[in-house]
């Protein structure tokens, strides 16, 4: 029996290429997994819509009778919690200043007694050309208590001041750096150099253009000065 | 005259009908076109497919593997890890049965909690739809929120647990952007003699009005998204889109990063609140860098 001559099959060689499709294969996949994965929050958040679709995600059962009962101890808990929260608003007069309206209210307890426009820190950022010194003129935010009250007060310019005008800058203790009459007829100190007082630009209140200090206009300070004692507090914000 | 007027009407009427139809033909004809064109490359993936599928599960298996993994660390796991009973936050028994009262009481342990810092803090009441600027227990100033949206997965906690849903702890700020700088800073060189000082000008500039939105980031993967209720400009738009793609990478990241160190990625919990303008900058400027939060929502 004659076989019957087969064509010689062709050698079986490895396909070029497979391990460039793997590769290929992997960084779509890479691609793709990624923009999954950025989507992922927003994706996630859709799928909580069909959470909600599921029925309410709780049931009435859930609120237990001994829960409930709980009630009155809660509420005497509560009040008790009122009670101590309300303690800590200051009972004698204080200040609130706010550095982006620019405005103040005097307040005695929850009881606002006045209100008004002041000025507040211009954040300008001063540079000295000589000495590359830096002021930045902001007024600092947070609780502050009243350390100073002075009447007539004379005000001992700093070097900025100097700077600013374009000055030489007079040693420390000279007279040149005293100046009468410029913070009105109060000032109060807050440390730091920081103080309360008042203008000789009174169309200015209501702007930011202080080095840092509050001004205030001169009815408003002498009311204020009247109603704040050494230690009162100030806040800004 | 009124003849004249009618037939130059009848003309414009019958060219608007002539571009319509031609917009509507060109629309049918250019979806036509995407439509061959895309069957025709399906059909080509489906003739190769078919001639070599090795070659095609090489390409294709890597792909989709990858796909998959995406979907199951990206979105499935960590959805069952938040939906599961106490996933996100243990619920105390007293707090579901006397929902509103332990809210409250809970709200009130927070501010306690914030008039302890020594910097000014955020409390956020949306029962009574107000942001309040505090500091040591004393509220600086009272915003009215006028408008509250929640995202969903915060939605589904407070639904889920009709109260606060988190612990009496206070939030951290971590992060914040804004429309808006924290603070309005010009600089200004000193002039170098008192005739260069005495010509600079020296009446004061009002700060532009700019429209405010913020974002502000917490610990616990919380998000206040603040925003003014006044109508925005486009400009504004554009930068609050840049935000959320930041956001959007952001988010990423951590996904990636909780993914590294085998733990499920989890939601964020966004509040969206629309208030005054002034009060959002105010607020906004008002915050420390890692001011406290006290939240209540229901």
């Amino acid at each position: 029996m004659n076989a019957i001559p087969q064509p010689a099959l062709p050698a079986s060689k490895p396909r070029p290429g497979r391990g460039r499709l793997v590769l290929a294969g992997s960084a779509i996949g890479l691609v793709l997994a990624s923009a999954i994965l950025m989507a992922a929050p927003f994706l996630r958040d859709a799928c909580y819509a069909v959470a909600e679709w599921g029925g309410p995600p709780m049931a009435l059962s859930d609120f237990s009778d001994t829960a409930l009962v709980k009630d009155a101890t809660i509420e005497k808990q509560i009040a008790d919690l009122q009670r101590k929260y309300s303690r800590l608003v200051p009972q004698d007069a204080y200040l609130v200043v706010s550095t982006s309206d620019n405005t103040f209210e005097l307040r005695k307890g929850v009881i606002v007694i006045r209100k008004g426009v002041c000025s507040t820190g211009s954040y300008v950022l001063l540079t000295s050309k000589d000495s590359g010194q830096r002021w930045m003129f902001k007024t600092p935010r947070g609780m502050f208590r009243i350390l100073e009250k002075e009447e007539d007060p004379v005000w001992h310019r700093p070097d900025w001041a100097f700077v600013e005008e374009g000055k030489p800058v007079p040693s420390p203790g000279s007279p040149e750096r005293d100046e009468y009459g410029v913070l009105g007829a109060y000032a109060m100190s807050l440390g730091q150099g920081y103080m309360i007082h008042g203008t000789l630009y009174q169309r200015f209140l209501g702007m930011p253009v202080t080095h840092g200090c509050v001004r205030l206009g001169d009815e408003d300070l002498e009311a204020i000065f009247k109603a704040l004692k050494i230690d009162s507090k100030v806040f800004i914000y | 005259m009124l003849m004249h007027f009618k037939s130059r009407m009848a003309r414009v009427s019958a060219l608007v009908r002539a571009g319509a139809g031609a917009g509507v033909r060109l629309l049918v004809s250019g979806s036509g076109i995407v439509i061959q064109q895309y069957g025709s490359c399906a059909r080509a993936c489906m003739r190769w497919v078919k001639a070599d599928p090795k070659a095609a599960a090489a390409l294709i298996a890597p792909a989709a593997a990858a796909v998959v993994c995406a979907l199951l660390a990206g979105i499935v796991l960590p959805l069952m890890h938040d939906l599961r009973p106490g996933g996100i936050q243990p619920a105390l028994k007293e707090r579901r049965g006397g929902a509103f009262m332990a809210s409250r009481k809970a709200f009130l342990q927070q501010e306690l909690q914030l008039a302890r810092d020594d910097s000014i803090g955020l409390s956020i009441e949306c029962v009574d739809s107000a942001a309040v600027l505090q500091i040591k227990g004393v509220h600086l100033r009272c915003a009215h929120i006028a408008n509250i949206r929640i995202n969903l997965p915060l939605r589904y906690l407070q639904k889920r647990y009709r109260a606060t849903a988190f612990p009496d702890d206070i939030f951290r700020l971590r992060d914040q952007w804004s429309t808006i700088p924290k603070n309005p800073i010009k600089v200004r060189k000193a002039p170098a003699d008192s005739i260069q000082a005495g010509s600079i000008q020296s009446e004061p500039r009002q700060e532009e009005p700019t429209d405010v939105y913020c974002m502000l980031v917490f610990d616990r993967r919380l998000i206040i998204e603040m925003r003014q209720k006044e109508p925005m400009a486009l400009r504004a738009a554009a930068k609050i889109g840049w935000y959320h793609f930041r956001f959007g990478l952001h988010s990423f990241a951590d996904v990636a990063s909780s993914l590294v160190r085998r733990r499920l990625p989890e939601s964020w919990h966004v509040l969206r609140i629309d208030v005054s303008r002034e009060d959002a900058r105010a607020i906004y400027r008002a915050l420390p860098s890692k001011a406290g939060l006290a939240l209540r929502l229901e």
